[in-house]
C-alpha cells in the first residue's frame, strides 16, 4: 500500500490534483482509508479537500442550509441553527460512528461515499437536499446517488457543497438500528417527516436505509398519506405498505427476513410517540 | 520486631497503609503518553520481517509447496515449510508443566486443519516484500471434507481430523474426542427421582475473540554471545522457554516487555516459535507482528460449549441435585481443552454445595475451526451460564425468589464442597475449607443496592418497552493449587529504593502495581521507592505466568515474603550497625527506628554495606505455591430494557457485588471486573463467530465482529463486600475473572423476566429475541 496524498489549498489546484488517473477524492476520509487499508481500493494518489478554505463555509440562508463541502459533522451539530432547522439532520448525523469519527467526517463524504446505510444521506433525502458539483451543476440527492457506493460525479470533478431547503414540518423522526448503540452501521435505519393541516396530513415523506441498493424514498407512501388522519389504521396500513416496499437482503448484520419485519414496526413508533396532526 | 501491620480477623480490614488504596498504576503516565514499552516498539537492527502463508482450506493435505517465484524475488530471505522445521509434536498452550493439552501440533504440518493453519513461513527485508512473497508461493492442496459443526464432530463418518502418528495425550481421535471427562458424587438419577421439581434445558455460549489492544508480537535475535533471545507479547514467558527448547532443542532467555491486553489469549505459543525457525534458519533477527486479522482468526478463542442441564429441588426449595453433560469445541487443536471444560465445572459446581448428588461429565471435540484456548475465566463463564440460567428457571418454576434460593443452597464460610477435592485442572483437585465467603452480603446487600424487591414489583411492559431483572450468583478461584508457582526476588538499593524482580506478567491488570503495594506495606516505604521489573527468564525469578486468577494470590504471597524476609534482613543490618538488639528495633517509613529513639534510614543501612561496614548486597528470593485456591465470589444484579418493536436489549444497569477479599488496590480492582463485566456483556449480546460455508471467519475484523462500545456500557456499578482471605496477602484473593461469569446468565435472566421467554443461546442478539417475541 504506497501511494502519495496531496492536500491542495486552492479548488484550482485541488482540480489541476484530480486530473491525474488513480486520484482518489478524500474529505475527511473515515470511509476512504477504512476501504484503503482493508485492499477494497488502491489508490495511486490521495487528494485531501479538507485544506480548500473556499469549501470549508456554512452558509444560513432563509430558505436554505448551505453545508460547505469540508464542514465536519462535529462542526455542524455546534452550528446552532441546525437543530432548530433542520431537527431531522441533527438527529441522524448525531448516531454516527463516535465522537473521534464526527469530527473527521463530512456530510460531503457521506454522500460521495453512497452507501445505502449512510445515516447523514438519509436525512438528505428527506429533506430532498441538492448537491453542488464543482462543474456548476446542482443535482438532486436522489439522481445523484445510483446505487452502493456510486454517485454520477464526473471524473475530476468535487463536491462543492449540499444544499439543504428548510421547511417547517411538524413532525420529525429518525431511528437506526444497530447491532450496538455507537460504532455502529445500521441493520435498518428510517426517518420521516410530516407537514399537518387542519389536524390531517398535509405533507409527508419517509424513508429507508440499509435495506436497498440505495436510500429508499417510499413516494407510494407518501402520497397516499396526504389528506389522512394518524391513527392505528393508518399506521397500520402504512406498515404494511413499507413491508411491500422495502428490499433488504441477508448479511453480517442481520437477516432480510428481520430487516423487512423490522422496518414495517419501526412505523408503530408514530403510535408509541402518539404522533398526532 | 514488627514487620507487618496486618492483625485482622476475617471480617475487619485493618488500616493498612499502601495496601487497600488506590495508588496510580507504576506504569501508567508511561503508557497515556505513548512511550516506547510493547514488543514492536524494540528496534532491533536488521531484523527480518515474518509472514505467516496461511491456509485458505478448512481441511486439507498440502501435497506440495512451489516457494521457487517467491524466492526469486529480491530482499525474501527464506521460504520455510513443514519439510524446514523440527517435526516435533507439542502443544502451544502455556501450562505447567507436564501440560494436561494434548501434544498435537507442529509448527508446521503438512496437513492443514482450519481456514487459517499456518502453512509456510515467509522472511524477508521489508514488509512489503514478505507480503508479496507470501501471493508468490503456490501450494497444491487436496481438499478434504470439513468438520464446522462442532456438534457433528463425532459422528459415525466424520473426517478425522488428527491422525498424525505422533500425536499424544488426545483422548479418541477416531472420534475427533480431544479430550473426555466424567466426574460423579452419589447417584443424579436417584436424587431426580426424588426431587419435586426438576428443570432441563440445553444452554450455548459461543466462541469469542480476546480483541486485545495490541496484536500477537514476537521478535528473536542472537545476542552478542550466541544466546537466543526471544522478545515477547506472552503472559507466559517461561512456559515459552520451556516450550521452545522442546521443540528446537535450543536454550533461550524470554523478555515479557510491556503486554497491551492479553485476557488468556498470550497464555500460548502463536508467533516465538515462527520468529525463531527463522532466526535459527537465517542467524538473522526476525520480528513477526500479527493483523488483527489473524490475531481474529489464526490464534485462539474461547470455547464453544453446549450443556444439558439438569436440576432438581424439593418444593421447600432445597436444591437436590445438579447434572451437566458438556460438549466444548477446541476446534483445529488441544490448547487447554481438557482444563477449560473441567473448570466449567470445578469454578460453578462447590458454589452450590447443599446438593446431595452431582455428575459433571463431556466430551471435548476437534472441529476444523480456530483453535480454542484460554480466554479470561476459563470454562466459567460458560458453565456457569448453564447452571446459574438452569438453577433461575428452577426458583421460577418453585415460585421462589431467585436470590433467596440461590443464596439458601450455596457455600458458606467454614463449609466445603467435595468438587473441590475431586475437580482438578487436569487432575484431582485439593480439598478446602472455605476460610472468607461474602456471598450472603453480596447477595443481599447487593439486592438493596439494586433495589431488587421494589423493582420487582413493577409491571414488565411498558408501552412497547420491556423492563426485567435478572440475578446471577458466581465463583473463581484463586490460582491453580500445588501446581502453580511463582518467585520474587527484592534486592535493595543505596538510595532508599528496591528492585522488585518478577516473573509475574502484567498484561494490563496492573500486577506490577499491586505487588508494589505489598511489598511497600511490608516495608514501611511507598510504592515509588520499588522499581519493578517483569518478567525477563534470564533475570527474573520463575513465575508460572499471568493466568489462573493467580497473580494477585501467588505471585502477591510471593512477593510478601520475599518482603518479609528482605525485613528480617534489613533489622538484622541495622542491630548490628546500631548495635541494638533486633527485637528493640522496628520499620517504620522507609527506616529502621529503635526504642530509645535513634533512627537509620535504608539509604543509609544499605550504603554502609556497600561501601564501609560488614559489605554485602541485601537481596531475597522467594517462593510460593499454595495448597488452596480460595475462591472470590460475586452476585450480579442487571436491569435490560427490551424494544418489543426491534427486540434490542438495552442492559440499563448492571451491579457487581464482589468478595475478592482485601482489594489491594480499589481503583485497579474496580477496573478488573468493569472490564469483565463488559467482555461478558459481549459475549450475551453481540460478540459471535459467523463462519462461510467453507468454514472461513466473516467476522474477522471490528466492523464486523462486535465488541461492547461506550454507549453499550450504560451503568456498571462495583461494590466490594467487607471479606479478608487469611491464606491471601493482606487478605486478598483474585477479581480478575469472576466479573465475567455473570453477565452471561444474569442478562438472560432478565429478559426472561421482562418477556417471559427463556433464550438458552448466547449471544441473544436483537434479531433473536425479536423472532423469540413474534413466534
Amino acid at each position: 500500500m504506497s501511494f502519495t496524498f496531496v492536500a491542495p489549498d486552492t479548488e484550482k489546484e485541488l482540480k489541476a490534483q484530480l486530473s491525474e488517473a488513480g486520484s482518489f477524492l478524500m474529505t475527511g476520509g473515515t470511509d476512504l482509508l477504512v476501504k484503503v487499508r482493508i485492499g477494497k481500493i488502491k489508490p495511486q494518489k490521495i487528494v485531501s479537500t479538507l485544506k480548500v478554505p473556499t469549501l470549508h463555509f456554512l452558509e444560513n440562508k432563509v430558505d436554505e442550509l448551505v453545508v460547505g463541502a469540508t464542514i465536519s459533522y462535529s462542526e455542524l451539530l455546534d452550528f446552532k441553527p441546525l437543530k432548530k432547522d433542520l431537527p431531522i439532520l441533527y438527529d441522524a448525523i448525531f448516531t454516527v460512528g463516535s465522537p473521534q469519527i464526527r469530527n473527521r467526517g463530512t456530510l460531503t463524504g457521506n454522500v460521495v461515499n453512497a452507501s445505502p446505510a449512510g445515516d447523514g444521506l438519509l436525512a438528505l433525502y428527506l429533506l430532498n437536499a441538492t448537491v453542488e458539483v464543482s462543474d456548476g451543476s446542482v443535482i438532486p440527492i436522489e439522481k445523484f446517488v445510483i446505487g452502493p457506493g456510486k454517485t454520477i460525479l464526473p471524473e475530476r470533478e468535487y463536491v462543492r457543497a449540499i444544499h439543504i431547503p428548510k421547511y417547517n414540518w411538524n413532525v420529525h423522526y429518525f431511528e437506526k438500528v444497530g447491532q450496538r448503540n455507537s460504532m455502529t452501521i445500521s441493520v435498518a435505519s428510517v426517518g420521516w417527516l410530516i407537514r399537518c393541516r387542519n389536524g390531517a396530513i398535509e405533507k409527508f415523506r419517509i424513508a429507508y436505509g440499509s435495506v436497498a441498493p440505495t436510500v429508499l424514498r417510499l413516494k407510494e407512501i407518501e402520497r397516499f398519506a396526504e389528506g389522512k388522519t394518524i391513527d392505528e389504521n393508518f399506521v397500520h396500513t402504512v406498515s404494511e405498505m413499507v413491508k411491500k416496499s422495502v428490499k433488504p437482503i441477508d448479511d453480517v448484520r442481520g437477516s432480510a427476513k428481520y430487516r423487512k419485519t423490522l422496518c414495517a414496526n419501526l412505523v408503530y413508533r408514530m403510535i408509541e410517540r402518539r404522533t398526532k396532526c | 520486631m514488627r514487620t507487618s501491620n496486618a492483625k485482622v480477623s476475617s471480617n475487619n480490614r485493618t488500616k493498612f497503609n499502601v495496601v487497600d488504596t488506590p495508588v496510580p498504576k507504576v506504569d501508567g503516565y508511561a503508557l497515556v503518553k505513548g512511550k516506547t514499552v510493547f514488543t514492536d516498539d524494540f528496534n532491533i537492527p536488521n531484523a527480518l520481517t515474518v509472514k505467516i502463508l496461511r491456509s485458505p482450506h478448512a481441511h486439507a493435505i498440502i501435497k506440495s509447496v512451489d516457494a521457487s517465484k517467491a524466492l526469486e524475488l529480491e530482499g525474501v530471505i527464506c521460504v520455510l515449510t513443514h519439510e524446514d522445521v523440527p517435526r516435533v509434536a507439542y502443544t502451544r498452550a502455556g501450562q505447567g508443566y507436564p501440560e494436561p493439552s494434548p501434544y498435537d501440533t507442529f509448527v508446521l504440518d503438512k496437513k492443514v486443519r482450519y481456514v487459517g493453519d499456518a502453512v509456510a513461513i515467509v522472511a524477508a527485508e521489508t514488509e512489503e516484500i514478505a507480503n508479496r512473497a507470501l501471493k508468490l508461493i503456490k501450494v497444491d492442496y487436496e481438499v478434504l471434507p470439513a468438520v464446522l459443526d462442532y456438534e457433528h464432530a463425532k459422528d459415525d463418518g466424520a473426517p478425522v481430523i488428527h491422525d498424525e502418528p505422533e500425536i499424544s495425550g488426545a483422548y479418541d481421535v477416531s472420534h475427533n474426542i480431544a479430550s473426555h471427562y466424567e466426574m460423579h458424587i452419589e447417584d443424579v438419577e436417584e436424587e431426580l427421582a426424588k426431587s419435586d421439581v426438576v428443570v432441563e434445558g440445553t444452554y450455548y455460549t459461543p466462541n469469542q475473540s480476546h480483541a486485545m489492544m495490541e496484536p500477537h508480537t514476537a521478535i528473536s535475535y542472537f545476542d552478542p554471545n550466541g544466546r537466543l533471545t526471544i522478545i515477547s507479547s506472552t503472559q507466559v514467558p517461561y512456559h515459552v522457554r520451556r516450550i521452545i527448547r522442546h521443540v528446537f532443542g535450543v536454550e533461550s532467555r524470554v523478555i515479557k516487555p510491556r503486554i497491551g491486553g492479553g485476557f488468556g489469549g498470550k497464555q500460548a505459543v502463536h508467533v516465538e516459535a515462527y520468529v525463531t525457525a527463522v532466526t535459527l534458519k537465517t542467524g538473522r533477527p526476525a520480528r513477526c507482528v500479527y493483523t488483527r486479522e489473524e490475531t481474529m482468526t489464526a490464534s485462539n478463542t474461547r470455547h464453544a460449549m453446549r450443556f444439558k442441564v439438569r436440576v432438581g429441588a424439593s418444593k421447600s426449595g432445597e436444591l437436590r441435585v445438579i447434572d451437566m453433560e458438556g460438549l466444548s469445541n477446541t476446534g483445529a487443536y488441544g490448547e487447554h481443552a481438557l482444563t477449560t471444560f473441567m473448570v466449567a465445572g470445578s469454578k460453578t459446581l462447590p458454589l452450590y454445595n447443599k446438593v446431595k448428588a452431582v455428575r459433571f461429565k463431556g466430551d471435548i471435540v476437534y472441529t476444523n475451526t480456530e483453535p480454542a484456548g484460554a480466554f479470561r475465566g476459563y470454562g466459567a463463564p460458560q458453565g456457569m451460564f448453564a447452571l446459574d440460567c438452569a438453577l433461575d428457571e428452577l426458583a421460577n418454576k418453585l415460585g421462589m425468589d431467585p436470590i433467596e434460593f440461590k443464596l439458601k443452597n450455596s457455600i458458606r464460610e467454614g463449609e466445603t464442597s467435595p468438587v473441590f477435592k475431586v475437580m482438578g485442572e487436569g487432575r484431582e483437585g485439593v480439598e478446602q475449607i472455605i476460610q472468607s465467603c461474602k456471598i450472603e452480603e453480596c447477595a443481599l446487600e447487593g439486592a438493596k443496592l439494586f433495589d431488587w424487591y421494589e423493582k420487582k414489583k413493577k409491571p414488565r411492559i411498558n408501552g412497547t418497552k420491556a423492563r426485567g431483572y435478572g440475578v446471577a450468583f458466581a465463583m473463581q478461584g484463586s490460582s491453580i493449587p500445588a501446581i502453580d508457582m511463582g518467585g520474587a526476588t527484592i534486592k535493595m538499593n543505596d538510595d532508599g529504593t528496591f528492585n522488585l524482580m518478577v516473573g509475574a506478567t502484567d498484561l494490563g491488570t496492573g500486577s506490577d502495581t499491586i505487588l508494589a503495594q505489598i511489598a511497600a506495606e511490608v516495608l514501611h516505604t511507598t510504592t515509588d521507592k520499588f522499581i519493578v521489573y517483569s518478567s525477563d527468564t534470564d533475570v527474573t525469578p520463575f513465575d508460572k505466568g499471568a493466568y489462573a486468577s493467580s497473580t494477585t494470590y501467588v505471585s502477591g504471597n510471593a512477593t510478601k515474603r520475599a518482603a518479609e524476609k528482605m525485613a528480617q534482613e534489613i533489622l538484622k543490618a541495622a542491630s548490628e550497625i546500631m548495635n541494638e538488639p533486633v527485637d528493640s528495633l522496628h520499620l517504620e517509613n522507609g527506616q529502621v527506628v529503635s526504642e530509645n529513639g535513634t533512627s537509620l534510614t535504608y539509604s543509609e543501612i544499605q550504603t554502609k554495606l556497600f561501601y564501609t561496614f560488614k559489605q554485602r548486597q541485601l537481596e531475597v528470593t522467594e517462593s510460593f505455591v499454595s495448597e488452596v485456591s480460595p475462591p472470590p465470589y460475586m452476585v450480579s444484579f442487571a436491569e435490560v430494557e427490551i424494544d418489543l418493536e426491534t427486540g434490542k436489549v438495552e442492559v440499563v444497569e448492571f451491579l457487581n457485588y464482589v468478595d475478592c477479599g482485601t482489594p489491594i488496590n480499589p481503583k485497579l480492582a474496580r477496573g478488573q471486573v468493569e472490564g469483565a463485566t463488559a467482555q461478558g456483556i459481549g459475549m450475551a449480546l453481540y460478540e459471535e463467530h459467523v463462519l462461510d460455508k467453507n468454514g472461513r471467519m466473516v467476522t474477522n475484523d471490528f466492523f464486523t465482529y462486535k465488541i461492547p462500545a461506550r454507549k453499550d456500557l450504560k451503568n456498571i456499578k462495583v461494590k466490594f463486600a467487607q471479606s479478608y482471605e487469611p491464606t491471601g496477602p493482606f487478605g486478598a484473593k483474585s477479581v480478575s475473572e469472576i466479573g465475567l461469569d455473570t453477565p452471561g446468565p444474569a442478562i438472560a435472566n432478565a429478559i426472561f423476566d421482562a418477556i417471559g421467554v427463556r433464550l438458552r443461546k448466547l449471544p441473544i442478539k436483537s434479531e433473536e429475541v425479536f423472532f423469540a417475541l413474534n413466534s
